[in-house]
């Protein structure tokens, strides 16, 4: 099952922003300095002129396609026309990044516009790992595995994200995609230690983006405060300092500024992009320094 | 825990339609559910909910949500069937032009997103053995109500005005220049472009239809203004 792929074509040094539709304007006038473009792949299904702009954008940055549709978990098998139209695409864009989550959101043809949480079980280690070695096979190339928001706990589970991400790695040789937001918010839901969870990772050699959003929060049970994953807000203060533990720890990698909800203009994510940028050349320095100590 | 299949046949049953004791991790799925998907409808039917005001597109639209399941990942697909849904609902009988409005709409924005095609010369497709089909960004619809000057007004911001009664046929789609372009038909023209599709070949549509000599001339003047527009395609 462990495939041995070619590289993936090269991304910027810079940090990259998520495009939405509202910017794809003030992006192709200002071409502003970014490492890549990430789009999220459904949108870009068929046909007409939105192809054709991004052909256009690709001429000046690398582009990044995340899915959030192919639902990787469920347990009825993978969808082959939503894998054919992906491929379609890939083939078509080359892109340098392709990415999907550790979720499901699909079954017995009822789906949902969500990411659901999966149940780290040895059966669904199985399941992933199966349509994770079908989605690179397909694409003849290695993808990228995002861990989720999570906001409910399960009981009776065989493993834990970190371990059931990592063992994905080894079986399939995909590439994992740590969203730090996510890390965050799901700590804080389940009570866990997000450093821990860092740390869980061992050295994060399959580590190969980094994604950077805000949340919100919502009430939760018993007085209880829940923070939920909108990509509507600027990245917190603890989020951007669990970052750097993992800039630190890990080393750099591809960043992405995500923004999906009450969008503001391009100029407010170029500067998280910026203050992204700023961390990263920080944390090289520093590694750099000690390094030479 | 119980299997994943079926894990994930009650998961779903729970987001749809939680419990009233449902923990808030599972009405945050809940709600992104739903509103998630009122807000994909939203954003496709965008004139239609200028046009109703907010409130009611969206009572409109939860109707319809917990109605109409989503059943694939591309949720832009979502919402084929909300203006058939819309003559139907009880609530816009006294808005009989709502439902022409989202099916003109609908049909636009399957124009600028449906899927490429190589379009084909119509002396290629006029071999007797030749498939033909129409371009896959067109759709072909019946309204009965001239709706495009209350789609031009809404579009400029402008007062909606009632739309009149008149039945039409129309064709809606996209050239290779990417402009959708939108034509209007005479019932035998529309019935012909339905025949093309049904049999995947332009002589066995005009076999099927069996035209008289009048007729022909008009289907030859409509299947050169579509082979113009490169609204032609062979399968």
């Amino acid at each position: 099952m462990l495939n041995d792929f070619p590289p993936n074509p090269p991304i910027g040094t810079r940090t990259g922003i998520g495009l939405r539709a509202p910017h794809i304007g003030a992006v192709r006038a200002q071409t502003p300095p970014l490492g890549f473009l990430e789009v999220h792949t459904e949108n870009y299904f068929g046909g007409g002129a939105k192809l054709k702009v991004l052909e256009g954008l690709r001429v000046d940055y690398p582009l990044s396609f995340h899915g959030v549709g192919l639902s990787l978990g469920r347990a009825d098998g993978l969808c082959e026309d939503h894998l054919a139209q992906v491929r379609t695409l890939v083939k078509r864009f080359e892109p340098a990044l392709v990415s999907e989550h550790l979720s499901w959101s699909a079954y017995a043809h009822v789906a949902v516009p969500d990411l659901l949480p999966v149940p780290f079980t040895h059966e669904a280690l199985d399941v992933f790992a199966r349509h994770i070695d079908r989605f690179q096979t397909v694409l003849g190339r290695q993808v990228l595995i995002e861990n989720p928001s999570n906001y409910m706990i399960f009981d009776r589970l065989d493993y834990d994200e970190p371990e059931f991400l990592l063992r994905l790695s080894a079986m399939t040789g995909c590439g994992l995609l740590i969203d730090i937001n996510n890390v965050y918010v799901s700590a804080h839901n389940l009570g866990r230690d997000s450093y821990a969870y860092l740390a869980a990772l061992g050295h994060g050699e399959a580590i190969g983006q980094f994604h950077l959003a805000g949340h919100d929060e919502a009430p939760g049970d018993d007085g209880q405060v829940l923070l939920i994953d909108t990509h509507g807000h600027s990245i917190r203060q603890e989020v951007w300092a669990l970052y750097e533990t993992a800039l630190e720890r890990f080393g750099d990698r591809p960043t992405l500024i995500e923004w999906d909800t009450a969008l503001p203009d391009l100029d407010v994510l170029l500067g998280e992009a910026a203050r992204a940028d700023a961390r990263r050349a920080r944390v090289a320095r520093n590694l750099m320094a000690a390094s030479h100590a | 825990m119980p299997d994943l299949a079926t894990f994930q046949r009650n998961f779903l049953t729970n987001v749809m339609r939680p419990p009233s004791t449902a923990p808030a991790g599972l009405r945050i799925h809940h709600d992104t559910w739903l509103f998630g998907l009122i807000e994909v409808l939203g954003e496709r039917f965008r004139l239609s909910r200028l046009a109703l005001g907010e409130e009611a597109f969206n009572a409109f639209a939860r109707d319809y949500v917990q109605s109409h399941a989503l059943t694939s990942g591309d949720r832009n697909a979502y919402g084929h069937a909300f203006p058939a849904f819309l003559r139907d609902h009880p609530q816009a009988a006294s808005l009989p032009w709502l439902a022409d409005l989202a099916a003109f709409e609908s049909a636009l924005e399957h124009a600028h997103h449906g899927r490429d095609a190589e379009p084909c010369a119509l002396e290629a497709l006029l071999a007797p053995d030749a498939s033909c089909t129409l371009h896959p960004s067109v759709s072909i619809l019946r309204l009965d109500h001239d709706i495009k000057p209350l789609h031009a007004a809404l579009l400029a911001g402008g007062a909606c005005e009632t739309p009149a009664m008149v039945a039409c046929d129309l064709l809606i789609g996209r050239t290779a220049d990417d402009e959708v372009v939108s034509l209007c038909l005479a019932p035998l023209e529309a019935h012909f472009l339905k025949l093309i599709n049904t049999h995947g070949s332009l002589f066995a549509a005009l076999d099927a239809l069996d035209p008289d000599a009048a007729d022909l001339i008009l289907l030859q003047t409509l299947l050169a203004r579509l082979s113009q527009n490169s609204l032609l395609t062979s399968t």
